[in-house]
C-alpha cells in the first residue's frame, strides 16, 4: 500500500483554467491518475478539494419557478417520448426489412436513428435558459437538506472520486466504477460528503457495490485504520495482513459484522455501543450490506441497497412527496452523524 | 501380535504429539491474551495520566480565580502508582470528584467558565474519559475471554498448571453506576 503523507496536503491548481465538462474521458483519466489526498482540501469542507481539483467554479443558482420546471420536464418527456417512439418504428423497419429483403434496409436505417437521436438531443437542449432534470434534482435536494445543512453543495454530474474509494483499501478486484450526485455540506458542524457509487469487479464486470457511499469528517482526531464489513459482504472485502480481527462486546454485533483494526483500543474507541447499535439498525432495517471504515480522520460508509437515493419519479413527479423522500433518506445521514455523539458543540470549534 | 503393538505405539505417539501441540496453543493463547490484557491496561493507565494532567491544569486556572478551593481540592488527587485494578478504579473516581468539585467552583466564576483556556480542557476533559471508556471496554472484553478460558475444561487444566488466576474488571465508575435507577 503506498503510503501517503497526508500532513502534508499542498496539492494547488491554477482557478484560472475553467474545467471542461464536455471532456468527460480526460476527466476520469486525470481523476484515475490522482492520489487520494489531492481530492481533500485542508481547510474548510474537506471535500469541497474534489471540485478544485476539477477546476469546477460554484455553478450560479437559478431562480426556481416549480410550474415552469414541471412545464419544461413535461416538454423534455414529450420530447423523449416522441423520439424513442420514431426510433422504435425505424429499428423494427430496419430488423423486418432485414429478415424480409436483405440487410441494405438495415443499413439504411441506422443513419436515420442517429438523425433522429441528434434531433432529439438539440431539441432538449434548445431552449438554453429551460430548466433540465439536473435543475429539479437540484430544487429537491436543496429544498429537502436546507433547513437542517449548512453550505449545500449539490453536483449531479460528480460523484466521489474512484481513489478516494480505493484508498479505503475495503475491495479487493475493483476495475471501474459510475458515480453521480455529489452532495456536500455541514450538518450539526460537522462535513459530510455523500453520492451514488457503484463498484464493478477488475477480472469480471460483476457489481460489487451499488448504493451510497458516505464519508464524515471525524472532528476527533485518531491515527490508524478501522474496517467493518458485513459477514455476508466478505467475498468482496479484502482480507488485511496487517490488521488484527477484533472481537467486541455486542454479540449481536460480533455475528454480523467482522472488525480490523491495527489497534484494538481504537476500534473500541470508534465502534461506541450506539455506532455498533446503529450498523445493526442499517444492516435489519435497510436491508442492505454494510462496509465502514475508519481511515486519515475521516469515517467511510458505504451502504450497499441497489437503490438510487437521488432518482426522482421521472413519470410521476411531484416535488412535495420527491422532497419528502429525499428528506427521509438524509435522514440516514443525519442520524448517523448524531448517534456518532461527534456533533457534541465541545468538538466544533 | 508385532504389528498390533506397532500400530499402538504409533497411535499412542501421534496422540502424545496432538496433547502437545494443543497444549502449547493453549499456553500460547492464555499468553495473548495476557498481553491484550497488559495492553489495554496500560491504556488504562495513560488514559489516567492524561486524566490528571488535565485535572491538574485546570486546577491551575481555577487557582487564579479561587485559590483557596483549589488547593483543597488538589490536596485531594495525589499522582500515584496504580499496581491493581482496585487502585486504578479508587484513582479514577477521586478525578472524577474534583473534576465534579472544579466544574461546581467554575460555576460561581462566570469570567472563567467562559475562558477559552478553560473549554479547551473541558473538550480535553472530555477526549480524554472517551478513551478511557474506551481501553476499559477493551481490558474488560479481554478480561472476559481470559476469565472464561480459565475455568473452561479442559484449558483450565492448562490454566492450573500455569499457575494462572482470574483477573479482576475495571468496573464502572461507582457514581455511574449509581445513575441507572428505575423507578
Amino acid at each position: 500500500m503506498n503510503k501517503i503523507n497526508w500532513s502534508a496536503l499542498s496539492y494547488s491548481l491554477d482557478y484560472d483554467t475553467p474545467f471542461n465538462e464536455l471532456n468527460h474521458s480526460e476527466r476520469l483519466k486525470n481523476e484515475r491518475a490522482a492520489p487520494a489526498y489531492v481530492f481533500f482540501n485542508k481547510t474548510g469542507n474537506p471535500f469541497l478539494g474534489f471540485l478544485r481539483f476539477l477546476k469546477r467554479r460554484p455553478v450560479p443558482k437559478k431562480t426556481m419557478n416549480i410550474p415552469r420546471v414541471m412545464e419544461d420536464l413535461a416538454r423534455i418527456k414529450r420530447i423523449k417520448n416522441v423520439c424513442a417512439t420514431i426510433l422504435l418504428v425505424f429499428l423494427l423497419c430496419g430488423i423486418l426489412g432485414y429478415i424480409i429483403h436483405n440487410l441494405l434496409l438495415l443499413i439504411i436505417s441506422m443513419p436515420v436513428v442517429l438523425i433522429v437521436v441528434h434531433i432529439c438531443n438539440s431539441l432538449v437542449k434548445k431552449n438554453k435558459n429551460g430548466y433540465t432534470e439536473f435543475d429539479y434534482k437540484d430544487y429537491i435536494v436543496n429544498e429537502a437538506v436546507f433547513p437542517v445543512v449548512e453550505d449545500v453543495l449539490y453536483e449531479p454530474h460528480f460523484g466521489i472520486p474512484f481513489n478516494v474509494v480505493m484508498d479505503t483499501d475495503m475491495y479487493r478486484d475493483i476495475g471501474t466504477c459510475m458515480t453521480s450526485d455529489y452532495l456536500t455540506g455541514k450538518y450539526h458542524g460537522v462535513y459530510f460528503v455523500q453520492a451514488e457509487l457503484t463498484l464493478f469487479g477488475d477480472s469480471n464486470s460483476n457489481q460489487c457495490f451499488a448504493g451510497r457511499w458516505i464519508i464524515i469528517k471525524y472532528p476527533k482526531a485518531f491515527s490508524g485504520m478501522v474496517t467493518v464489513a458485513d459477514k455476508r459482504y466478505l467475498y468482496c472485502v479484502k482480507k488485511h495482513k496487517g490488521l488484527e480481527t477484533v472481537k467486541l462486546e455486542n454479540q449481536v454485533f460480533n455475528s454480523m459484522f467482522e472488525v480490523q483494526s491495527n489497534n484494538q483500543q481504537l476500534a473500541y474507541y470508534l465502534l461506541t455501543p450506539q455506532v455498533m447499535e446503529k450498523l445493526i439498525y442499517i444492516k435489519q432495517n435497510i436491508g442492505s450490506n454494510v462496509v465502514v471504515c475508519f481511515k486519515h480522520g475521516f469515517m467511510h460508509i458505504g451502504i450497499n441497497n441497489k437503490r438510487p437515493a437521488f432518482e426522482p419519479n421521472w413519470q410521476n413527479l411531484d416535488a412535495n412527496r420527491d422532497i419528502a423522500r429525499f428528506r427521509n433518506d438524509f435522514d440516514l445521514v443525519s442520524s448517523i452523524i448524531e448517534i456518532l455523539d461527534i456533533d457534541k458543540s465541545v468538538y466544533i470549534q | 501380535m508385532e504389528t498390533i503393538i506397532i500400530v499402538a505405539a504409533i497411535i499412542i505417539i501421534l496422540l502424545i504429539v496432538i496433547i502437545l501441540v494443543w497444549w502449547i496453543a493453549a499456553q500460547n493463547k492464555f499468553r495473548t491474551t495476557q498481553v491484550k490484557i497488559d495492553e489495554a491496561s496500560s491504556g488504562i493507565d495513560i488514559a489516567l495520566t492524561k486524566r490528571y494532567d488535565t485535572l491538574t491544569k485546570m486546577l491551575d486556572i481555577t487557582k487564579s480565580y479561587a485559590q483557596h478551593e483549589s488547593e483543597l481540592i488538589g490536596s485531594t488527587v495525589q499522582m500515584r502508582s496504580m499496581s491493581s485494578m482496585q487502585e486504578r478504579k479508587n484513582f479514577n473516581d477521586s478525578i472524577n470528584e474534583a473534576i465534579g468539585r472544579i466544574n461546581a467552583v467554575a460555576e460561581q466564576y462566570p469570567i472563567l467558565l467562559s475562558s477559552q483556556a478553560y473549554k479547551q480542557l473541558q473538550v480535553a476533559a472530555y477526549d480524554v474519559e472517551e478513551h478511557l471508556q474506551a481501553a476499559r471496554r477493551a481490558y474488560n472484553a479481554n478480561v472476559s475471554i481470559y476469565n472464561q478460558m480459565l475455568v473452561m475444561f479442559p484449558k483450565s487444566i492448562v490454566a492450573n498448571s500455569m499457575g494462572l488466576t482470574p483477573k479482576e474488571f475495571f468496573e464502572a465508575e461507582s457514581a455511574k453506576r449509581n445513575d441507572v435507577k428505575m423507578l
